[in-house]
């Protein structure tokens, strides 16, 4: 996606707003738009153009207990509020091999909570290697849809790879992809809505080519595995 | 940066009027208000929002879903979002509604992405809702956007076809390209070129 000329900012904001833009290009358009203020300015003017359809839409009034929800998940989430103490506990709560690695990762996490603190992370787990050494850290914040990756020390990755990363779904259901895991830099990735993390056996880590697997389904190695642990 | 509070100084009449039914009209600045507070963890400002913008998300999100239950999943996780992100509306980006309306709409353009084949081809064959079958009888015709109608009938017929559905409706480039039995790289450049005409003459 080149995103320096301006006409195909344009036209990527558009076809973003209206639908057409989907799939892997739709995550990466989202990624680049989060810390893109023209980007961001584009979409909001094409919402302003397009939104003109929705004007004389006759309103439906919908059933109460959409409400009722709302409000139920709205005051939980109060009860959860990220902080320091929280976060101990919830790292406490991990395997013993985990607890070894607990002090480095509780910097970490509140370190992502200071730079981002809407992001509540409600499910995390720790990618390791047979040693005990973190890869990577994953959370997952439902309500924002989002996954953080935290890459802590990943292993060495050969040119035209790429490492992506998978949730193990109940049953026998075949993993669904998260998306590439970074290498470097923190990532938020977008986390699919009809996804039920309660209920997911855990996450998995495989050797994919690079742009991710072609097939929807690790077609390379699975590298890693972790359990995904509710947090608080 | 004038141009964009001008605007929202106007009165602006979310709730389309029903015969007989008294209809609960608030102004950008109000919206605007409320999702200050619900910013603030307000719970009564956003009670009220909601019973004030509720409808007309719902009424966008039977659109695109077709089905009231689907609808009613995505207008929660609105909502939760809205909540949790009242705080990155920015007025100057746009008007509230328009900023709350494209929540609604990215989040049940992602759930119908997600959606299994099965269940999506099952709801095509009839599983249609009335509020949605309702949408697709001439949309352009009923538009009091005197400005919009006109530059949409400006478009190439098909350009207008493909813009309306898939905003409407959701559809995608492989779906409109199946429904209008054209060529895939075909729907597109009707589809870029119409926005770009689109875009000029909304602007003219």
């Amino acid at each position: 996606m080149n995103l320096k000329d301006p006409e195909i900012r344009d036209a990527l904001a558009a076809e973003f707003v209206l639908g057409t833009l989907h799939g892997p290009a739709r995550r990466h358009f989202e990624r680049l738009l989060r810390d893109d203020p023209s980007l961001q300015q584009a979409v909001s003017a094409w919402e302003g153009r397009l939104g003109r359809l929705d004007e004389g839409l006759q309103p439906v009034e919908p059933p109460a207990p959409v409400w009722r929800a709302v409000k139920g998940r709205i005051r939980e989430r109060r009860g959860h509020a990220p902080s320091l103490w929280e976060s101990l506990v919830l790292w406490r709560s991990l395997t013993a091999a985990a607890l070894a690695v607990s002090v480095s990762l509780a910097g970490i996490l509140v370190h992502q909570m200071v730079r981002s603190p809407a992001f509540v992370p409600e499910y995390v787990a720790v990618v390791s290697d047979e040693k005990g050494q973190t890869i990577w850290s994953v959370s997952a914040d439902l309500d924002r849809g989002e996954l953080a990756i935290n890459p802590v020390s990943t292993p060495p990755l050969e040119e035209g790879k790429a490492f992506e990363l998978w949730l193990l779904p109940a049953r026998d259901r075949p993993p669904r992809s998260m998306g590439l895991l970074p290498t470097q830099r923190r990532a938020r990735l977008t986390l699919p809505s009809d996804i039920t993390l309660p209920t997911a056996k855990g996450i998995a880590v495989s050797l994919e080519p690079a742009g991710g697997s072609p097939t929807g389904l690790p077609t390379g190695p699975v590298l890693y595995q972790a359990a995904l642990l509710r947090s608080g | 940066m004038d141009a964009p509070f001008a605007r929202t100084r106007q009165l602006v009449h979310y709730s389309c009027y029903q015969p007989g039914q008294a209809a609960i009209v608030l102004d950008d600045q109000e919206l605007m208000a409320l999702l200050a507070a619900t910013a603030q963890g307000q719970e009564e400002a956003f009670a009220r929002l909601y019973r004030h913008s509720a409808p007309n998300l719902f009424a966008v999100l039977v659109r695109i879903l077709k089905r009231k239950d689907w609808a009613e999943e995505a207008l929660q996780e609105t909502f939760v979002r809205i909540w949790n992100h009242a705080q990155d509306y920015r007025p100057h980006r746009g008007r509230p509604m328009t900023w709350m309306r494209s929540i609604a709409r990215y989040r049940a353009l992602d759930m119908l992405r997600r959606l299994p084949l099965e269940l999506l081809q099952e709801d095509l064959s009839g599983h249609t809702d009335a509020a949605a079958a309702d949408s697709r009888a001439d949309p352009i015709q009923h538009m009091d956007d005197e400005l919009l109608r006109r530059c949409l009938e400006e478009l190439q017929e098909q350009a207008r076809t493909c813009i309306i559905m898939a905003y409407y409706e959701g559809y995608t480039h492989e779906q409109l390209s199946a429904r209008l039995s054209a060529p895939l790289g075909t729907v597109k450049s009707w589809i870029r070129r119409g926005l770009g005409r689109l875009r000029e003459c909304l602007e003219t």
